[in-house]
Parts: C-alpha cells; structure tokens; sequence
C-alpha cells in the first residue's frame, strides 16, 4: 500500500503544482479584466463629457449670434432705460421742367436729418431739413405773397438764384401716457395726412398737390393731445383716433411774432374701420381748424376757418388715397382736393394718377391739374419716381386777368434715398 | 338719417371681417415674454399694436422691448401676414414711414430660436416669438386670443 502512497503523492503534488499556477493566471486575467473595465468606464465618462462639451460648443456663426443677442439685449435695455438718439434723414434730387416760361432746373430739394429719441414716456423728435429749393410759382406766391404777373416773374428770378436754407421742420416733445392720451408740444406738422407723409419717401409723386398750402397750414407750433380707442373685430379692429390742439396763427414768422390772445385751433377725429381679410386699410377722417392767417407778411390778420375730410384705402395691390378741404376768410371761400388711385405693377413699381383742383380768389387761382406717374421703389429706402402733369386754367368769375390763360405741360422726377 | 349711415357703417365692417373669420389658421408660433412678466393674454390687436411700436408700455409700467426675426426668416413673414396684416416688405416701408415722422426704429431681429429665447429671458420687458415647441422654461408663453 505504501508502495502505492509515494508514487501518488507525488503525482499529485505534479499536477497541483500547474493547477496553482492557472489560478494565479485567472486571478491575473481578472484583474487585468476589472482594470480594462474601469478604463472603460473611465473613457466612456470622458467621451460623454466631450460629447457633452461638443453640444455645447459653438460654431462662428452661433458665437455671433451669441454676440449680437447679448449685444442687442444691453441695447434695449440702454434704450428703454437711458435713451438713444436715432439718427435718419432723406434726401431727395430732382428735376423739373415746366412749359413755357418756367425755366427747367436741377434740385437738391431737400436733405433733411431727423434725431429720435425715446425714454420710457417721452418722445422727442427734431428734423432739420436743408434746402436748396429754387422755389416754383406756386410755392411763391403763397410764401412771399406775391401776385399775379408780378409774383410770376419773382418765381422764375428765384428759380435761377437756388438760393438754399435751412429750417426746423419738427421739434416736439410727446408724453405718451396711454394709447388714448399723448401730448405733444412744439413745433410740429398739421394732422391731415398729406402733411404728416409730406417726405419724399413717403409720397408716390415728386409734386405735392397744389392746393395744400392755400388750405390747412402745413405745420404748427404749439399744443397737440391726441390718442385713439380700437376695440378687435375679427382679425383687424375698429379704431377711432383724435386730435386737438392750439397753436401761432398761421403767418410766416409766427413763432416769434404771434403775440396775440387769440390762438388758433383745430381738431380732427379719424376712423379705422376693421379691414379682416379683404382690405388692407379703410381710414377716414375729418378736420377743422379755426385760426388767425395774414396773406401778406406785416398784414393785418384775418379771421380764417377750414373744414376738410380724407380717407385712404388700400384694397389688395390697389390704394386710393384723397383729402378734400374748404376755407373761409373774411367772407371769401376757397376749395381745392385731390384724389389719389395707385396701384402696384410689380413688386417694386406703382403707377398712380392724380387729379387735384384749386380754387382761390384770394391766390387769384383756379386750377385742375391731371398727373400720371411711376414709383421705382426696389428698396423701402429708395425711390426713383417720375411723373408728367398737365395744368387746365378753370375759369371762374373772380379771376381777372387780362393775360389768355392756358394749359400747360410739366415733367418732375426724383431720385430719393432714405438713411 | 345718423342711424342709418351707422347702420350702413356696421354693415361694412361685418363684411369686410366676414372673410378673415373664414380663414383663420393654427398658428406656427408661440409669443413669448420674460417670465418676470405678469401678463398671461394679450389680444391681437395689442400684440399687432406692440410689434408696430404703437404701445410702448406694459399694464406694470415696464417698457415693452418687442424683438422680431430676420427679415429672411419665413416665421417672420407668417408673423407678418397673421398678426401685422402686412408682408415683410409692407413692414420696411411702415418702419422708414415711422422713422421720418415719428423717430421710431424697428425692434431689434435675431437669427435663431436659441438667440431669441436669450434675449426674451434677458430683457424684463421683452417679447418675442419662436416656433411651437421650441419655448423652453426659460421665457413665458402668452396666450394670444383672437390668433
């Protein structure tokens, strides 16, 4: 049996000797295992990390944005809080050639700058317009007060001189309190709507009608309240805005020399009816003013009363837009209006045609005038218009003049840029 | 004879409203406004009012900070045509006709969803809009009644 004993024990410490030996390569192999696995772990913890990182990295373009966010944000929050003052303006080139006397002529007819500000409640505006406007007939006659054969002549002298100047045109302060109470005080344009969208890049034409300046004042310096009350109907609203105000009497030099009690005033009440999906626009209003006005510089001042309506319309790629106006002064009436059809030929071209009259015994002037033009708007701050007019002399009792009155042709174009 | 022309004027207004009523579509936009902001619902009207710069002032006396969309982006010309009733190129004009005559400039514009939430939560009186589900808890969504 013992012979048997040795020989086994011996063999199996042999084959005991390996059997360890596999453990310890096990156990080695396991370790390296777990090692392995926690540099897994390990570098799928950094590949989240970096694919996190990456998410959140930003391209050029997003750091831009980025930029111009935060940038944009402080500058609302400079304006809303601290004010900014903006800065734009207009100018307007043209030309204008009127059969027979009236020399044709190049105009830098206005360049005007306009500064803007806002702070919370308060508004203020200030446009300074230059001009070196070689004034026309009509524009003479009714500023320097010129008449008849004689005012004619002046016109065409001055036509030559392109004598400039420049003028405060707006410089108000507004309290907005509430969309249905604002004042504005200052100096300021009149309400109707030719006047407040008088800018040439605003106006399909480059002549404004001629009645304009012989009825409502084109600016006043004074005490504007204003507002509007709109309730939604459908998609758009029913609004009824109004304006009254007081002011200088309307004669040259009235903001230094109007020293009188008597203040001229007006108002006006204008309606905006709701448009849902058919019209883009339906506005009508009505104007009245009541005031003081002298004809000639240094003249005594007349009692002077104008009534008006308008209305613009804008139906599809259609916009009709007219003002009609009557005034009084000691007894002596004078009318005039225009009516305004345009429509959009293309994506930047209007056609319009315009038909406006003026009758005025004071201007010793009865006047219709046919204009057909085109606007070239490839930009909403470029405009290149033309227009072609033809004047009819009406004749009317109160016109004396021993002159044959004709029709006469006229040619305007513009080239206008707003910056 | 008063009665009447009112009654005329009703009439049109009806009329002209009747189509709109129509086509009235799901918007692809929600407003937002930073979440400080206490107002939950505006109508239309004064979200049109706000984006045209006619309003100024929110009920809390803050001013109103309205932030737009690239004049490229398509979302701004859907805002355009359902809320301001005009397209983006009718816009440009309106905003050089505000600039001549009332000093006004149009809102600020960013490029992304992103750009634009910052801003709206940065600013206490803005308020913006971005595509349905792309407000994130940042900003407040408004409810706009009348859209």
């Amino acid at each position: 049996m013992k012979k048997w004993a040795i020989p086994l024990a011996a063999v199996m410490v042999l084959t005991a000797i390996p059997a360890s030996a596999q453990q310890d390569e096990l156990a080695k192999l396991r370790a390296e295992v777990a090692a392995q696995q926690a540099a897994m772990t390990r570098l799928l913890a950094r590949i989240d990390a970096l694919e996190k990182k990456l998410s959140e990295t930003a391209t050029k373009e997003e750091l831009e944005d980025e930029a111009k966010t935060q940038q944009d944000a402080v500058n609302s929050v400079r304006e809303t809080l601290l004010g900014k003052v903006n800065i734009s303006g207009y100018s307007n080139f043209r030309f204008q050639a009127e059969e027979p006397e009236t020399p044709s002529a190049f105009q830098l007819d206005h360049l005007g700058v306009i500064l803007g500000k806002q702070m919370r409640r308060f508004s203020f505006l200030a446009e300074l317009e230059f001009s070196n406007v070689p004034h026309h007939a009509e524009s003479v006659v009714v500023e320097g007060g010129e008449e008849g054969e004689e005012g004619e002549e002046h016109a065409a002298e001055s036509d030559i001189s392109g004598e400039g100047q420049v003028a405060v045109e707006n410089a108000w302060i507004e309290y907005n309190h509430n969309p249905y109470f604002n004042v504005r005080v200052g100096k300021q344009l009149s309400p109707q709507y030719w006047w407040q969208h008088r800018y040439p890049n605003l106006t399909y034409s480059t002549t404004m009608p001629i009645y304009l300046r012989e009825l409502f004042p084109p600016e006043l310096i004074g005490v504007m309240v204003r507002g509007q009350v709109s309730r939604p109907v459908g998609t758009s609203e029913l609004g009824i805005g109004y304006s009254v105000y007081t002011s200088n009497n309307n004669f040259e030099g009235n903001s230094q020399s109007d020293l009188r009690e008597g203040k001229a005033w007006g108002a006006r009440v204008q309606v905006r009816f709701p448009t849902g999906g058919l019209l883009k626009r339906f506005d009508l209003a009505a104007d009245l003013y009541r005031g003081h006005s002298a004809f000639d510089p240094g003249a005594e001042l007349a009692e002077d009363e104008v009534n008006g309506f308008e209305g613009q319309l804008e139906f599809g790629r259609l916009f009709l837009n007219g003002e009609y106006a009557r005034g009084e002064s000691e007894g002596v009436k004078r009318t005039g209006y225009y009516f305004q059809p345009a429509v959009q030929l293309h994506r930047d071209w209007i056609g319009f045609y315009r038909l406006e009259d003026l009758e005025s015994p004071r201007l010793q002037r009865a006047e219709r005038r046919h204009l057909a033009g085109l606007n070239y708007r490839p930009f909403a701050q470029v405009a290149v218009k033309g227009e072609w007019y033809r004047s009819i002399p009406l004749n009317r009792s109160f016109i004396v003049s021993e002159e044959e009155r004709r029709p006469f042709n006229g040619f305007a174009a513009a080239a206008v840029f707003f910056f | 004879m008063y009665g009447a022309v009112v009654r005329l004027l009703v009439a049109a207004a009806v009329l002209v409203s009747a189509p709109a009523l129509q086509t009235r579509q799901d918007p692809a936009f929600v407003v937002i406004v930073n979440k400080a902001n206490p107002v939950k619902t505006l109508t239309l009207a004064e979200l049109r009012r706000i984006f045209m710069k006619q309003t100024r002032m929110w009920p809390h006396a803050e001013s109103i900070v309205p932030v737009d969309w690239d004049a490229t982006s398509p979302l701004r010309e859907t805002f355009s045509k359902q809320v301001l009733s005009r397209s983006v190129r009718e816009m440009s004009d309106y905003w050089v006709q505000q600039s001549v005559t009332q000093g006004l400039t149009p809102p600020s514009t960013q490029r992304s969803s992103r750009a634009l939430l910052r801003f709206v939560a940065s600013v206490a009186g803005a308020i913006g809009y971005v595509p349905v589900g792309e407000a994130d808890a940042t900003v407040l969504v408004i409810k706009i009644t009348g859209l």
